[in-house]
């Protein structure tokens, strides 16, 4: 594994930032998220005349504080997105290395399974299951999980379909290893990495895709903050009020460029293919 | 770049112009949904009914001011107790040419009384009877003296079609296909694009004038924003539901309205089984600053059940202050000193800001104890809460009703009666408890001081034991282009033939 560059840090800040915010949003935050004073409603930035000091960036609808809803939406969004990528990277790889590994007829069906899932929208799936098990953190999760393993298994079953072959595989399994030895002490650490590079651009599409549902209304309830049902609450008020959806809008964004360009460095600093092909 | 916009603008402008020239009596309106049927039996849906006050003339119908006016009805009395006789207008078509008698009356409103063929029957359940006298002359018989026959004729689910259409197979047709006496005659419907309406040049009621408007194009737009641009743009004269913190930006017309916002709550377990409890809840609500900042001033706090236009309004009844101290102490008295826990829900699209109103009143609830737990639910599912009763213990759900009638039965006894939407939910309502002896004896009463007495004091119960929470009255608000005027109605009915358009 090679040194991690620092051109790294750039991009790794805002990710370092939200992170930060989400972890110590209850000292941080100068103000509660969920109360606010409905007089003082859709006041602009401190630095527009009509904003105030103690409201940095403006107050929403409700009059609550938008930078204090941002740093507590960064908690859920960001929560949101690890626990959902780490659920679908576990099951996808666990089902990829499985199915890639013995073949046959459980992979045959694990491969039209996934073909079978590549071809349904993930959104109207999402709100079919959101609808019947109602929305709540956890159903979350696992709706942006089930939208999140296909990924992992497919490219992780192809990668162990080319490596069962390899000799030091048919070696320990020559020397008598059983065959959970063979795919968690041979197999997963040379897959590891990709799991990890896939993992880290699955975090940030998961935070858009958590951020779509709660837009359309089926992810994060109120009054829980969270970027995407700020945004959405604030889409009907662009003209008088633009803070409200470009301070929400910006946090997805410049985050979601941030992990997938740690992602991107993460991908050359410990894929072995790309730096070939570099030195090439 | 400047100018290649300028260059754009001017091809649209050449595009536009003569369009523009042309519609000079056409409008074109917006409201954020399309209508789901054109039978007046199969819907009270307050977008949709729209459509049928422009097709279809009613017996008797209300003017801006909320005046009752002969319809199709040109005289009606009280021959018994229980027998009203209805001179027709003479001379009515319909929009395919054939005449319109009492036939046809008969047989609408005979298919409104059977229950279950739709969904105005209760507003026809004290009806025993319908005879057609002759071509013009009606007689309607009541089960037990009923003192609102003449407002019956005006309500939804009154608007009268050929008797041919009252059939099974004859409403289906007439859900896709209207035909009515209305000022307005159909022309063609694409589902969800747009609904084409022409004069009806017959129509009785121009009194000589020829019609302002010509030609209407309903356009649904559901999005208030996208609604909102349409007006500015000009692509649309008349829009609804504009929220009110967007009235600055278009040119609205406004008017009190007959409905009122209010919270059902299940009083039938505790916590909320205790009235200290429900109003504490309400003391704990800070209305007149929802109103005035949430509602930019659109509304009108109430209590006791009823909106001022209504028959039986008690104006003595005033709405509970915002007294936050007040409401943790009545929690307190009655046994929760650590709060209670609701769930709060609304149908997403009840009422314009809903789910900023929900997050509002939830955050002024957790100042005294009360955690509120938000629901916003799609609409289907909410008509399932209302429609089996399903509100659980606890639940606390966004409603806007009006009175179909204008009077207290239409309203306060049309959903606390034991089977109307909330008589699961409140004991109060129970044959033998005094609301109910109050609504049903004022229900049969002729003499109408007789029946305001009876209704000043059921409002005062209501007043009182809050079954459910009292916001506030609405109010109505359409976005309109400078050259469409009219008198918006207090009924959110829109119609087209009380509209005037400047040259």
């Amino acid at each position: 594994m090679r040194r991690l560059r620092w051109p790294l840090l750039l991009p790794a800040l805002p990710v370092i930032v939200a992170v930060a915010a989400a972890l110590l949003a209850p000292w941080v935050a100068p103000a509660s998220p969920t109360s606010g004073n409905l007089a003082a409603r859709l006041r602009p930035p401190a630095w527009i005349s009509g904003g105030s000091g103690t409201r940095l960036l403006g107050t929403d609808l409700l009059g609550r504080d938008l930078l204090s809803r941002l740093i507590w939406g960064a908690r859920i969004s960001l929560l949101i997105a690890l626990a959902a990528t780490v659920l679908g990277a576990v099951v996808g790889s666990l089902i990829g290395l499985v199915s890639g590994y013995y073949r046959g007829r459980i992979d045959r069906v694990v491969t039209k399974l996934i073909d079978v899932q590549l071809a349904f929208p993930f959104v109207l799936l999402a709100i079919a299951v959101i609808a019947v098990a109602g929305a709540s953190i956890p159903v979350l999760v696992i709706v942006l999980a089930i939208g999140s393993w296909v990924g992992h298994a497919r490219i992780i079953r192809g990668l162990v379909l080319s490596l069962r072959e390899r000799d030091y595989v048919q070696a320990a399994r020559a020397l008598g290893a059983d065959t959970p030895r063979i795919l968690f002490r041979h197999l997963l650490p040379e897959i590891l990495s990709v799991i990890l590079i896939l993992a880290t651009f699955d975090v940030g599409r998961i935070i858009i895709l958590e951020s779509t549902l709660s837009f359309l209304g089926l992810g994060v309830q109120p009054p829980t903050p969270s970027w995407g049902s700020d945004l959405r609450d604030a889409a009907a008020y662009v003209r008088q009020a633009w803070w409200t959806s470009v301070f929400p809008g910006l946090a997805i964004m410049v985050v979601v460029l941030g992990v997938n360009l740690v992602g991107d460095a993460l991908r050359d600093a410990l894929d072995p293919r790309t730096q070939s092909r570099a030195r090439a | 770049m400047r100018g290649r916009i300028g260059i754009i603008l001017g091809f649209v402008a050449l595009a536009v112009g003569p369009a523009a020239a042309q519609r000079s009596t056409q409008i074109v309106i917006s409201q954020p949904a399309d209508a789901t049927t054109m039978d007046p039996g199969r819907s009270t849906q307050v977008l949709t009914v729209n459509y049928f006050f422009n097709l279809y003339d009613t017996l008797t119908r209300w003017d801006a001011a909320l005046k009752l006016h002969p319809g199709l009805a040109t005289s009606w009395k009280a021959i018994n107790d229980t027998t009203w006789e209805v001179r027709l207008r003479p001379d009515v078509k319909f929009h395919d040419g054939s005449p319109l008698t009492a036939e046809d009356v008969k047989a609408v409103y005979e298919r409104n009384m059977v229950p279950g063929k739709t969904v105005v029957q209760s507003g026809f359940a004290t009806l025993e009877s319908v005879q057609a006298v002759n071509p013009t002359t009606l007689r309607i018989v009541t089960r037990k003296p009923d003192p609102l026959v003449p407002v019956r004729m005006a309500q939804m689910g009154g608007s009268i079609y050929p008797a041919r259409f009252t059939s099974d197979e004859g409403a289906r047709e007439l859900a896709r296909k209207p035909i009515g006496s209305g000022a307005y005659k159909f022309v063609s419907w694409t589902k969800d694009d747009q609904l084409v309406m022409e004069a009806n040049r017959d129509w009785w009621g121009w009194n000589g004038k020829p019609p302002a408007v010509d030609r209407v194009i309903w356009k649904p737009i559901p999005d208030d924003f996208a609604r909102l641009s349409a007006l500015q743009r000009g692509e649309v004269d008349v829009i609804t539901n504009v929220p009110p913190d967007q009235m600055k930006i278009v040119r609205t017309l406004t008017v009190s309205s007959t409905r009122t916002l209010t919270f059902w709550i299940n009083t039938t377990q505790p916590p909320t089984q205790d009235k200290r409890v429900r109003q504490a809840m309400h003391y704990a609500m800070d209305v007149s600053s929802i109103v005035k900042d949430l509602y930019a001033g659109q509304g009108k706090p109430f209590s006791g059940g009823l909106a001022d236009t209504d028959f039986g309004y008690n104006p003595a009844l005033k709405p509970y202050p915002y007294d936050p101290a007040l409401a943790k102490k009545l929690l307190a008295d009655a046994g929760y000193p650590n709060g209670i826990d609701v769930t709060l829900s609304a149908g997403i699209g009840t009422i314009v800001n809903d789910k900023q109103l929900l997050e509002a009143i939830a955050d002024m609830w957790s100042k005294v104890g009360i955690r509120a737990r938000i629901e916003m639910m799609e609409m289907a599912a909410r008509q399932k809460v209302n429609n089996e009763r399903l509100l659980p213990p606890n639940g606390v759900m966004l409603i806007n009703p009006q009175s179909t009638l204008l009077d207290a039965d239409g309203s306060l006894w049309r959903l606390f009666h034991p089977n109307g939407f909330g008589g699961k939910y409140w004991i109060g309502n129970q044959p033998g408890q005094r609301f109910h002896d109050l609504m049903e004896q004022a229900r049969y009463t002729l003499d109408s001081r007789k029946r305001k007495e009876l209704y000043t004091e059921a409002t005062k119960i209501i007043h009182e034991e809050k079954p459910w929470l009292e916001l506030f009255q609405e109010v109505v608000i359409y976005g309109v282009s400078k050259r469409v005027s009219f008198k918006p109605r207090p009924d959110y009915r829109l119609i087209v033939s009380e509209m005037t358009l400047a040259k």
